[in-house]
């Protein structure tokens, strides 16, 4: 990203500045924790499906 | 509608404004929103916010006469507060709503345009999002225009009100966007630099606006919305470690260092409560309501009760037991009735002062008046006015100068207040106030009066 592309990015979003060193950082940062959020989504999902495999072998039958 | 005044606060964004007429608060949204406004309401995500209790609910009120122009009519918020007003939880609360808000918006392919701490009210202990207008589009890899804003109005003062000192949250009153992020670096702990959160998002983010100047690469131009997901994430997670015990201030513990007998706390209570049954009120403010013991009797009395204090041990304490309990009606808010918040920002007019936004059926004013006459040398008359344009009743406790606690206030200096006697405190309120019944509390020499404001 140069000069001038970070200031159409500013432009296009907002009236708010919101700092090209915030922009460019919360790249930098974003791209640092993304594979920590992804690992966290798909142990948030397993936990999910595997209580409700749970829950439905638990489940009386004929209800 | 014709000649719509936007209100004082309300002009920093083009998108529309907030009006006021007939005593009703509006809001006029212009043709450039309209498009995300359309958005905000058919993609669900309003509906789902709203019906959530995340967000204010709204009614379109006007979009016939004009196809450019819509105004709608926001769910009213009775008493608008500031975040300098608000206890550590309070701001943390407010931080982990609007990233909640932010969070729901990607997921229905918008985002927060702002991310202001002034974008929060508080309807009794419950955080809702207020600005219809802060939403927008999400264009996908397009960074978010409000971490800046977010980090500067709520990570950074929740930081240094967590590790340094809870009051420095008032720094919030003199930075009205925020406290600057290489301000916070500078007075944060070095261990602030051991928790990847802060060390990220208040300390290198700092570094890195003084380096805007440098060329970035243009690989790095692009955040996929699953990086978006994980930079929210990632702020949450630091906020919701943050932690602040109220503990060691100057009335975190004064109930357990009072002179009261459990019998007179007990009359007192009864005596205040029969007060309270003999006013016709819907709302009341509890001036110097330390943790909301007291306030408690109005919220039972079906009062929408603000609890004020000076000291934010006490407001954290009385936050979260409303929060706990779920108490609708009780509403705390840290004010020093000494120096109470003058209006300030644009024109000394864009956040009003805390006389502006309040008026009350009733006023308590417990234990107070000898901090305010004798630890502060206020007048009793000037105490007595500045009561009279708070609110029409008033339940006070007058406190002689034999009691230990005014002894103790008198052990370190010399006694000036010749007027700090009961005829005079009576005399001096009458100017403001028909004095409608007096009790003593059993076992003191205390009293308490309830008053109408005369005129």
């Amino acid at each position: 990203m140069n000069h001038e592309s970070i200031h159409q990015v500013t432009i296009s979003l907002a009236y708010l500045d919101g700092g090209s060193g915030s922009l460019i950082f919360q790249m930098v940062i974003a791209s640092s924790v993304t594979a920590i959020y992804a690992a966290k989504t798909q142990w948030s999902n397993l936990v999910a499906a595997v209580s409700r495999i749970r829950n439905r072998n638990t489940k009386p039958s004929g209800l | 509608m014709s000649e719509l005044v936007a209100l004082s606060a309300s002009f920093r964004d083009p998108s529309g404004f907030v009006f006021e007429q007939d005593g009703t608060i509006y809001r006029q949204i212009n043709q450039c929103y309209r498009a995300d406004f359309d958005l905000l309401v058919n993609s669900g995500l309003h509906k789902e916010l709203a019906d959530e209790g995340l967000a204010v609910t709204f009614n379109v009120v006007d979009s016939e006469h004009s196809s450019e122009i819509i105004v709608i009519q926001p769910e009213r918020v009775d008493v608008i507060s500031y975040p300098h007003e608000w206890c550590f939880s309070q701001l943390k609360d407010a931080a982990l709503l609007t990233l909640e808000v932010m969070r729901r918006s990607i997921a229905k392919g918008m985002v927060l345009k702002d991310a202001s701490a002034f974008n929060v009210q508080f309807i009794g202990p419950r955080p809702v999002f207020i600005d219809t207008l802060s939403f927008e589009r999400h264009v996908e890899g397009e960074p978010w225009v409000a971490y800046k804003q977010f980090c500067q109005h709520f990570l950074a003062p929740l930081a240094l009100m967590s590790l340094v000192d809870i009051r420095l949250g008032t720094l919030f009153q003199t930075n009205l966007d925020g406290i600057s992020l290489d301000l916070a670096s500078k007075l944060l702990p070095f261990k602030s630099k051991l928790s990847p959160g802060l060390a990220a998002h208040v300390h290198l983010h700092a570094k890195a606006q003084n380096a805007t100047e440098k060329p970035a690469s243009a690989k790095s131009a692009s955040l996929s919305k699953t990086g978006l997901l994980a930079l929210v994430d990632s702020l949450r997670s630091t906020i919701s470690g943050m932690q602040w015990k109220p503990e060691g201030t100057e009335w975190a513990d004064y109930y357990s260092d009072t002179n009261y007998s459990a019998n007179a706390f007990s009359h007192k209570a009864t005596v205040v409560k029969s007060f309270l049954e003999k006013v016709p009120a819907n709302t009341c403010c509890d001036l110097g309501a330390n943790n909301g013991e007291f306030s408690m009797l109005a919220v039972e009395r079906g009062l929408k009760t603000v609890a004020m204090d000076i000291d934010p041990a006490a407001v954290e304490s009385c936050y979260l037991r409303a929060k706990g309990k779920e108490i609708g009606l009780l509403m705390p808010l840290l004010q020093d009735l000494r120096n109470p918040t003058p209006s300030y920002g644009w024109s000394s007019d864009e956040r009003q002062s805390m006389l502006a936004r309040s008026s009350f059926d009733v006023l308590l004013a417990l234990a107070l008046v000898h901090h305010l006459a004798i630890g502060n040398n206020v007048p009793l008359t000037k105490v007595a006015d500045y009561f009279a344009k708070l609110g029409s009743w008033l339940i006070i406790e007058f406190v002689p100068k034999e009691d230990s606690q005014v002894q103790r206030m008198l052990v370190s200096r010399k006694d000036v207040f010749e007027d700090y006697t009961q005829s005079r405190f009576e005399s001096a309120f009458e100017t403001q106030f028909k004095i409608v019944d007096k009790k003593l509390i059993e076992g003191t020499s205390r009293t308490v009066y309830l008053m109408q404001r005369s005129h």
